[in-house]
């Protein structure tokens, strides 16, 4: 890649939120913030190819999409802001350093991922509005038709006007339950990439967990205090860390006992388990993890044995206990049942996961779990059984290989 | 106080839809609204900053008011002027102001500034504020005016700075002054208001002070939906009175009624030839409507926090729509 071509790569990156965020504070809409941002980097693109790079990347992009956007309103005149003409004019001021708390990134993410938007187009908005992702590359992460996915941001859109969905910070006392429904929406992406749905991608995303961190680490940029976004930038760093001995050369997904623990990316790690120390300071003078916090230090707990052997399941189960008290959904008794087989025997554990029957039944990790308790029992039938199971509801290419594996190697 | 107005006008004195032109300027055939929109140049930001800086305290028309209040939370110089001085505003209809450090002006308004400008102390300001800055000159309450020229010519618009007419257009070289920046003298002293041209203007970018747009408020139809399967709680009447107390004493209430049950709906088509009648709601179902308000909210947000405590009192669902 020429140099031109990585700064273009670059500036979008570090760029595309806040040119769009800065459009929308002056000029109160997403779509003519969306649209002038894209004709600007199209522009760069054009110019920069020719003339060489501006000085300033930056200021070159967002003078140049505030021109398309007025360009764009005097074309189009009869678009009548009813609002915040004063501001738009009065209001030129250079966006806020990065770091200050009303940072117009950050009023952009609320939006996108406001409560009284549907989840998708929560996911939807956000990665077109903040990640800067086309409308087809997001398509294509979620397996919706192009159409389909531009019309979810078109309605969306068209809610927030409507609606009037408010462009800014939410009160201090909102603040807690709108952070957490951001860090909702980063995680469902980090998911869909770590564990892909679709029966015909490849079972790990790596696009989608790459964007995910990358949007979680401007967030926790922005709030650098926020214990549940340091929690979650550190779960998905450590999680992140495994994904080179995730999958197998045949495509199968290996399970965390049989991974080879060389492969893991000792920098992630390192960071992961950075962030970590830092809650567990802040825990220790009094502020109370979050689940976040508390996911990231069980991952914590798995990334520093060597061996899997050598696991601190008192540990994990401790911090198990701890997030059930947070959230006492049955995913997380499951999970939490793992740990308790190390501890106590698969016999113990099998007896918790029995009760979660009704609530998980629809749950293929719920059918995998017990599969493999009966499989170390030694009643192999039932295993069997519950492994086919597990193996008609897992959506993962490589999920499905791994257990259809395991239970024709039942005896 | 020294009453100071600071208003935008163009070089043919409109005053009007600088930052748009609303519904009723086009139904009156103005349709150039947006004329100082745009990006100014450093220096004028400079100005506007710096008047604002110096007012002791501001005066508002209702309308330029409530566009004045997406300040209310800015770190921007001018939102933290507009935040730490008093702010008055001159309206009948509105109640409960939520901007801290607002006063409402109301019964006799010439009386009440007039108190206000008898006060110690610096520059009273007006920005923008169409109607009231009229009614104030007509007033003679005006110390002095601050236009921020706009180098365009419009050819159009009827509401016009006042003051000697040809036609339905203001002369505007008697109030505008030149274009360089610098105090006009030129007025005569006494009654009339000293005339001060704003800055020099050498951008065609334009700035903007007041819109004569809509209001800001939003209506949001507010439904109360019962489940005749689970209906909610039959006890609720007196903390639903509190709560619309609480409404109207906060400015969002505008109406609420409850309905009678949906078996006393009679459903009318006329669409055909000839209207028929028929008994029962619309549409069958479990959950019904059973009550609604309006309300005026200036944000979803603030909808969905009353929304909120509105289904707890009623012990029911709600459903928040926006009016169009």
């Amino acid at each position: 890649m020429s140099d031109v071509e990585e700064a273009i790569t670059r500036a979008h990156h570090d760029e595309w939120a806040r040119v769009v965020a800065a459009l929308t504070r002056r000029f109160g809409d997403l779509g003519i913030a969306e649209e002038a941002a894209a004709e600007a980097f199209a522009t760069a693109v054009e110019r920069w190819r020719a003339d060489g790079l501006p000085p300033n990347p930056g200021a070159w992009l967002t003078t140049t999409a505030n021109r398309k956007a007025i360009d764009r309103i005097r074309r189009e005149n009869k678009r009548d802001d009813k609002h915040k003409e004063a501001q738009m004019v009065y209001d030129n001021a250079p966006p806020e350093p990065l770091g200050a708390v009303d940072d117009d990134r950050l009023r952009l993410i609320f939006t996108c991922c406001h409560p009284a938007l549907a989840m998708e187009a929560r996911v939807a908005l956000t990665l077109r509005m903040v990640g800067g992702l086309t409308v087809p590359e997001i398509a294509r992460a979620f397996l919706v038709q192009g159409s389909t996915l531009e019309q979810r941001i078109t309605r969306a859109k068209a809610k927030i006007k409507a609606a009037r969905i408010p462009y800014r910070m939410p009160s201090a006392d909102d603040l807690p339950a709108r952070v957490s429904g951001v860090l909702a929406v980063l995680f469902l992406v980090f998911n869909e990439g770590y564990l892909a749905s679709g029966s015909d991608t490849d079972p790990v995303r790596h696009d989608l967990t790459t964007e995910a961190i990358r949007l979680t680490r401007l967030i926790r940029a922005l709030l650098p205090q926020d214990g549940e976004v340091a929690g979650l930038l550190a779960l998905m760093l450590l999680i992140e860390a495994r994904r080179p001995a995730r999958v197998s050369a045949g495509g199968e997904l290996v399970a965390l006992a049989e991974q080879d623990r060389g492969a893991w990316d000792a920098e992630l790690i390192a960071e992961g388990h950075r962030l970590v120390r830092e809650r567990l300071a802040a825990a220790a003078a009094g502020v109370a993890p979050g689940r976040y916090q508390i996911l990231a230090a069980i991952n914590a707990v798995h990334t520093s044995a060597r061996d899997i052997r050598d696991t601190d399941w008192s540990q994990v189960l401790a911090l198990y206990d701890q997030l059930v008290r947070l959230d006492p959904s049955p995913i997380i008794a499951l999970n939490r049942a793992i740990a308790v087989a190390e501890l106590d025997g698969p016999e113990v554990a099998l007896a918790i996961v029995d009760r979660l029957a009704e609530a998980l039944a629809g749950y293929h990790a719920y059918h995998a779990t017990r599969a493999d308790l009966l499989r170390r029992l030694g009643h192999s039938r039932q295993s069997r059984a519950a492994y086919d199971r597990a193996i008609e509801l897992a959506g993962n290419t490589g999920e499905t290989a791994y257990l259809t594996r395991r239970r024709d190697q039942l005896q | 106080m020294k009453l100071t107005t600071v208003t935008q006008v163009t070089i043919d004195g409109v005053m009007q839809g600088n930052g748009g032109a609303s519904d009723e300027d086009r139904r009156n055939g103005f349709e150039r609204g947006g004329w100082a929109r745009g990006a100014g140049d450093d220096e004028t930001r400079t100005f506007i900053t710096q008047t604002c800086q110096r007012a002791e305290a501001f005066l508002f028309g209702r309308r330029t008011y409530e566009l004045f209040t997406s300040w209310g939370s800015s770190a921007h110089p001018i939102g933290v002027a507009l935040n730490a001085a008093p702010k008055y505003v001159a309206s009948t209809t509105l109640t409960a102001p939520r901007w801290e450090g607002t006063t409402v002006l109301r019964g006799d308004l010439a009386a009440a500034i007039g108190e206000l400008k008898a006060k110690p102390g610096g520059e009273l300001q007006v920005h923008g504020s169409g109607i009231l800055t009229r009614w104030l000159l007509e007033n003679a309450l005006v110390d002095e005016m601050m236009m921020i020229v706009v180098p365009v010519i419009l050819g159009q618009g009827g509401e016009t700075v006042p003051g000697e007419r040809s036609g339905s257009r203001a002369r505007p070289g008697r109030v505008a002054g030149r274009l360089e920046g610098r105090d006009d003298p030129g007025l005569p002293a006494g009654r009339a208001p000293a005339v001060r041209n704003g800055l020099k203007s050498r951008t065609t970018e334009p700035r903007c002070l007041d819109t004569t747009g809509d209001d800001l408020q939003m209506r949001y139809l507010v439904s109360v939906i019962d489940d005749k399967s689970n209906p909610g709680s039959t006890d609720r009447q007196p903390a639903i009175s509190a709560f619309n107390e609480r409404l109207i004493a906060e400015g969002y209430w505008v109406f609420a009624g409850g309905l009678a049950d949906t078996d006393a709906a009679t459903v009318i088509d006329n669409r055909g030839e000839q209207a028929v009648f028929s008994d029962g709601p619309f549409v069958e179902s479990k959950e019904y409507l059973a009550g609604v308000w309006v309300w005026e909210a200036p944000d979803l947000d603030v909808a969905l926090k009353l929304a909120a405590e509105a289904s707890k009192v009623c012990d029911r669902k709600i459903e928040v729509r926006p009016f169009q």
